[in-house]
């Protein structure tokens, strides 16, 4: 496969930069410097990395929402802006999701309508769970942007559950890319733990979307190494669901040692630069977390600036 | 010195009057678009509308109006994410009852999170929709939905009652950086009386109520169809030496609250009515607003605040029940003189 050699180095380090801004952020969590729902997508980096190495600055990116902070890895972003408390820009195609699930896929459509309404080459691709892919929303977003050829890609990332519920309990077919015929789309399905043959199916769909080839839908395979979110201290999850020695085996099929493995074959990556990318990136994301907080906060009176009338 | 030229009108009706605004606003801003179910083939986004959209495709073409599959929710969707990419969407949803289907793309993305993801930026969205009273068209084309939007944090919301006020608001609607829902009405559109609207370009602001009809007996606050009909019941009190201000409030959000105290300053009663129904309606919300603004107007009230609106029930496809649950000109006529009957 003719994929550049900078390429390919370049997403493995964003597939270990991603790992290691999970720990980062997860460690934050743990102590209390983030509140809410803490989400991690480990196992699922090879997906966000493939993609994001297919977009220009100004195309438009949905990561999955557990994985909002690859947007990292997207151009125009950097990791500071990960740490910065505010990703959401326009300009740079990030729209922000909807934690009801799946209502963004259609804003994300809209973005790609404007692309077409303006004649630019805007391309998007917007990510969803095999649990989102489910809600209504989606499915007139894909038919609206089949009916209009826009210029969007959906990646369905198929991490095996939503929640605690597996795929296979409610999908009464194997292959989830068979949905696409069903918009007269082109589908694909792909190993989304192989970040070459990703990137190669992204490519072919991206290219397609930015020369007037209308939409598509691909569906990476992966599996979901993170709990469906970590515990807040005094939170109980049920983390049960799993069969025994399900998690063992997926770790056998770790996107990233997998992805090493084969850059060593090709003679590409040394075990000095293995541990060489690992320093550095610790080092970045260091910086990036102290830059990042230093970072202007959204204060209470920008916040509440489009209030409607007075409060 | 010569006189100033009699400023040029045409008589139209509601629907020639939207035409008008969007044909305007679409030559001034190209980035003012539109989409929905049938708004091209259909030429009537607003149900209940004639030629809202004539001639629009003709001239703007695809790039600038489209009509959609039956996609409520991705109307409104794809209406935020084109706004965010810098059009100014017009998102067209037929009635208000639709908007139950797309009620999460509204109240909660729409109105809701583009405040919570800190969107530095703007969002000019104009959701537009017609409210189909009076003519025993159910709940799903029917609904009245102003309450249910106005509770949501961004969202402005503007119901007129003339083809003058829908014009200069439409003109405002979509030159507003922030969301808007816009609602026609079934009876604004269909009177058969034409309007006198200028030629040259008029636009009316949010929060300024209008006072349709001057009185000193009592103050009747409403909105949208049912300002007809409380303007034919004003008359009928008339007739009886009931003098009844009739204040159309225009905009719910944002409420001109200052008009409304004005009124009851001078009648000393207020009789707030509106087609949808009462519990949790907006006339609640414009009793307290009242209290809020003016306690003394509210210890001088001559009658205690009143409201008329439809029975907590859902709306029927029986016109003969629908008129037993709506207000008609006949029931604000009788709640007005019980209002003032107490006020004596």
């Amino acid at each position: 496969m003719d994929i550049p050699e900078e390429k390919l180095l370049w997403m493995y380090r964003t597939m270990v930069t991603t790992r290691k801004l999970y720990e980062t952020m997860y460690e934050m969590y743990r102590h209390g410097s983030s509140l809410g729902n803490f989400v991690a997508g480990e196992g699922e980096e090879a997906i966000p990395a493939a993609i994001c190495a297919n977009l220009r600055r100004e195309d438009s990116y949905k990561p999955n929402f557990r994985q909002t902070s690859c947007l990292f890895a997207k151009e125009g972003y950097e990791l500071a802006d990960i740490f910065s408390g505010n990703l959401f820009d326009a300009e740079r195609g990030y729209l922000g999701f909807s934690l009801a699930l799946g209502e963004d896929v259609g804003v994300y459509t809209g973005f790609a309508l404007a692309a077409q309404m303006r004649g630019t080459d805007q391309v998007c691709v917007c990510t969803f769970g095999e649990g989102t892919a489910s809600k209504g929303s989606i499915h007139e977003a894909m038919v609206t942007a089949a009916a209009w050829k826009l210029p969007i890609v959906f990646v369905l990332q198929n991490n095996q559950y939503c929640g605690g519920t597996r795929y296979s309990k409610v999908y009464r077919f194997d292959d989830l890319a068979d949905r696409a015929r069903g918009y007269g789309i082109p589908g694909r399905s792909v190993d989304g733990n192989d970040v070459m043959a990703t990137y190669a199916v992204v490519r072919e769909f991206v290219e397609r979307a930015r020369t007037g080839g209308g939409p598509g839908l691909i569906v990476a395979e992966t599996y979901r190494l993170s709990p469906y979110f970590e515990r807040a201290p005094g939170e109980i999850v049920i983390e049960g669901y799993r069969p025994e020695g399900e998690l063992e085996e997926a770790r056998g099929n770790d996107p990233i040692p997998r992805f090493r493995k084969t850059l060593s074959e090709l003679g590409l990556l040394t075990d000095e630069d293995v541990e060489r990318i690992d320093r550095e990136v610790e080092d970045e994301i260091a910086r990036a977390m102290s830059d990042g907080r230093q970072r202007p906060r959204v204060d209470y009176d920008q916040y509440i600036q489009y209030a409607v009338a007075e409060l | 010195m010569a006189a100033n030229p009699k400023p040029k009108v045409r008589m139209l009706d509601c629907g020639e009057a939207i035409n008008a605004a969007f044909r305007e606003e679409m030559r001034r801003d190209e980035r003012v678009v539109m989409w929905g179910e049938d708004v091209i083939t259909m030429e009537s986004p607003t149900a209940g509308a004639d030629l809202c959209t004539r001639g629009l495709f003709e001239e703007f073409g695809g790039d600038r109006i489209r009509d959609t599959p039956v996609v409520e929710a991705a109307i409104i969707e794809t209406a935020i994410g084109a706004a965010l990419a810098g059009l100014r969407p017009i998102a067209h949803v037929m009635t208000g009852g639709f908007q139950m289907g797309c009620f999460d793309p509204i109240f909660a993305r729409l109105g809701t999170a583009y405040q919570e993801w800190k969107h530095p930026g703007t969002l000019p969205v104009v959701v537009m929709a017609s409210v189909l009273g009076g003519a025993a068209k159910g709940a799903d084309h029917a609904l009245s939905p102003e309450a249910l939007f106005m509770h949501s944090p961004g969202l402005k919301v503007v119901m007129p009652s003339t083809a003058y006020d829908t014009k200069g608001l439409l003109k405002t609607a979509i030159r507003d950086d922030f969301p808007v829902m816009f609602y026609t009405h079934r009876e604004v559109m269909i009177r058969e009386e034409k309007e006198a609207i200028p030629d040259e370009e008029y636009l009316i602001p949010f929060g300024q109520a209008d006072v349709k009809r001057n009185g000193e007996d009592v103050t009747i606050v409403t909105w949208s169809g049912m300002v007809l009909r409380a303007l034919a019941a004003a008359e009928e009190l008339a007739g009886e030496g009931i003098a009844a201000e009739v204040v159309d409030l225009r905009t719910l959000v944002p409420m001109d609250v200052d008009t409304i105290v004005t009124s009851v300053r001078k009648t000393g009663a207020l009789l707030i009515v509106h087609e949808a129904m009462k519990r949790a309606g907006a006339a609640g919300e414009v009793a307290m607003r009242v209290a809020e603004a003016a306690p003394d107007v509210v210890r001088t009230l001559k009658a205690p605040i009143r409201r008329l609106a439809a029975k907590n029930v859902a709306l029927p496809t029986s016109l003969r029940i629908e008129r037993r649950l709506v207000p008609q000109v006949g029931d604000i006529v009788q709640a007005a003189q019980d209002l003032v009957q107490e006020s004596m």
